[in-house]
């Protein structure tokens, strides 16, 4: 019973770190971390970033497109880019000038918030 | 050890057999794409085209054309501003006509990667071309010009001459051609750049007076938007057509060398029989009781194997509110973030009560803010806030509605017809 908690465990744990992790499409890895209830670059843990402080504002959405982008682009200073998650489903992240990343995930996660 | 074995063995046989069951939802085998720069309907309407092939040649996954390159190829056939409204089968009725190769989605990715040139600079300034010629366009309609407008047309001309720049490192864009219609843009800028008051500008405009007469001299000044109108609207959208096509070639090429999987060739074919119509209903507001009826022609279509785009209000991917009151206004538009278009690609049944499968162009991280807002929802201590078993969930970017919460943000969706034979 005991051997079959932990293979379950070990079997499931695979799917709740899936973003921990992204890929650009040259290859890099890049590691995430949860900070501040975003999900960033891993170095914003143990020093300032951009990613982990930006205020997050809407942008004006045109023609569909994506609010996370926009807000990226319009408010926030940053630049859209892509990454996939080692199994080739994408994820946008927005890059700032210290090299911080922000996933898109987590910035729609605040823009129609409070 | 044997028991470890086995062990394993079962929960991975169980994953397995869960993950089977998954795959008969459409379009399961495809993996999670991210608009970002893109549009809604343009990956909702190459959605809808992949089902379509996947089931005409009876394949569960397939390579897609890249939705930003179609998008831009379609666009720029038939003029930018005729697919804005950001409706699917808009789309989808001029995508499914092209003939010649789009790269997937997994060589356009890889071949930006290998040009050190970031994706995000591609789409950035593909996303400015697109951007700006809409704006010309819009320009171009008008009657006559006012200053902002004059403003807005040498703006957007920039940003066109800027962005082809900055993409001539991706494809070669130098044919005589395209450095024409370039031209063109520049001499957009030229016409309506501000001069500099000078005696020589004073006095070449009085020149021009009297050689010309007032009335002429005067309908030239005030008439520049007419005499590029027709004329440059056609270029600028050469100019657009040019710069996809010419990334495409360059995209499928590398695909080729570097052995990259490319879109079948009858995938556009596939659907040659199939018209799609935009069925829009956000005017009059409807109750969820009027919806059941669009609902359940929605399961149909999607258990006939077909998927199916809609257009919802996007507040309802962030579950914030429990009434139609947060996400839509008295006559029906769209509250606290405008329309979205996405595609149902499955049916199932959760404790009893129908939930439509939705496939988004947000991304695998999208889920994070369904989380947040359910949890603000809560943290209001409103009653009936939504949840994962009554209304919405979403796993690795998939979201989940219920009937009754699909109601609140739904305003159309999208119908394939066959014409009936003889």
């Amino acid at each position: 019973m005991k051997t079959l908690f932990f293979s379950m465990i070990i079997t499931f744990s695979f799917n709740v770190f899936a973003m921990s992790e992204l890929f650009e499409f040259s290859g890099e890895e890049h590691k995430l971390a949860e900070v501040n209830n975003r999900l960033v670059s891993e170095f914003c843990q143990k020093k300032d970033c951009i990613a982990k402080s930006v205020k997050v504002a809407k942008g004006k959405v045109l023609d569909g497109e994506d609010p996370a982008s926009v807000a990226c682009l319009e408010t926030m200073g940053g630049t859209p880019f892509q990454m996939h998650d080692g199994k080739k489903n994408e994820e946008s992240v927005c890059v700032f000038k210290d090299g911080s990343v922000l996933t898109f995930g987590s910035i729609r996660a605040e823009l129609y918030l409070k | 050890m044997r028991n470890l074995f086995y062990i394993i063995s079962i929960v991975l046989g169980v994953e397995s057999a869960l993950a089977q069951e998954n795959s008969r939802a459409l379009l399961s085998g495809q993996p999670v794409l991210s608009q970002m720069t893109g549009n809604c309907y343009t990956h909702s309407g190459a959605d809808v085209l992949t089902g379509i092939f996947l089931k005409e040649n009876r394949q569960t996954s397939t390579p897609q054309p890249h939705p930003l390159l179609l998008g831009g190829i379609v666009s720029a056939d038939i003029g930018r501003a005729n697919i804005s409204s950001g409706l699917t089968c808009d789309f989808f009725n001029e995508a499914k006509n092209v003939r010649g190769n789009i790269c997937s989605v997994e060589a356009f990715n890889s071949y930006v990667a290998s040009t050190g040139v970031s994706v995000k600079k591609v789409k950035d300034n593909i996303n400015l071309l697109d951007r700006n010629m809409k704006t010309l366009h819009d320009l171009f309609n008008d009657a006559s010009w006012s200053n902002s407008d004059k403003a807005k047309a040498l703006e957007a001309a920039q940003n066109i001459v800027s962005a082809t720049c900055n993409l001539n490192g991706i494809a070669d864009l130098d044919s005589p051609e395209f450095l024409k219609l370039l031209d063109d843009s520049r001499e957009i800028i030229s016409r309506l750049s501000p001069r500099p008051v000078t005696f020589s500008s004073v006095l070449g405009s009085i020149t021009e007076a009297v050689i010309s007469g007032p009335g002429i001299f005067l309908s030239r000044r005030i008439g520049d938007h007419f005499s590029f109108s027709s004329q440059r609207r056609n270029a600028m959208n050469q100019i657009l057509e040019s710069t996809y096509e010419e990334i495409n070639t360059a995209c499928m090429s590398y695909a080729t060398r570097a052995n990259k999987p490319k879109v079948a060739s009858n995938f556009f074919s596939s659907s040659d029989r199939f018209t799609c119509r935009n069925e829009i209903y956000k005017k009059p507001r409807l109750s969820r009781a009027q919806t059941k009826p669009q609902l359940d022609f929605i399961d149909r279509q999607v258990r006939a194997g077909y998927p199916t785009g809609i257009y919802v209000c996007s507040a309802i991917f962030y579950a914030k509110y429990p009434t139609i009151g947060g996400y839509r206004e008295g006559d029906g538009d769209c509250k606290n973030g405008g329309g979205h278009a996405v595609t149902v690609t499955g049916i199932e049944y959760r404790n009893g009560k129908r939930f439509f499968k939705i496939r988004n162009s947000w991304g695998t991280g999208a889920c994070r803010g369904l989380d947040n807002g359910r949890r603000e929802c809560r943290a209001g201590g409103v009653s009936g806030c939504p949840t994962k078993e009554n209304s919405i969930d979403c796993k690795d970017g998939v979201y989940y509605m219920s009937d009754n919460f699909l109601s609140l943000g739904l305003y159309g969706h999208t119908r394939l017809t066959v014409p009936r034979s003889r």
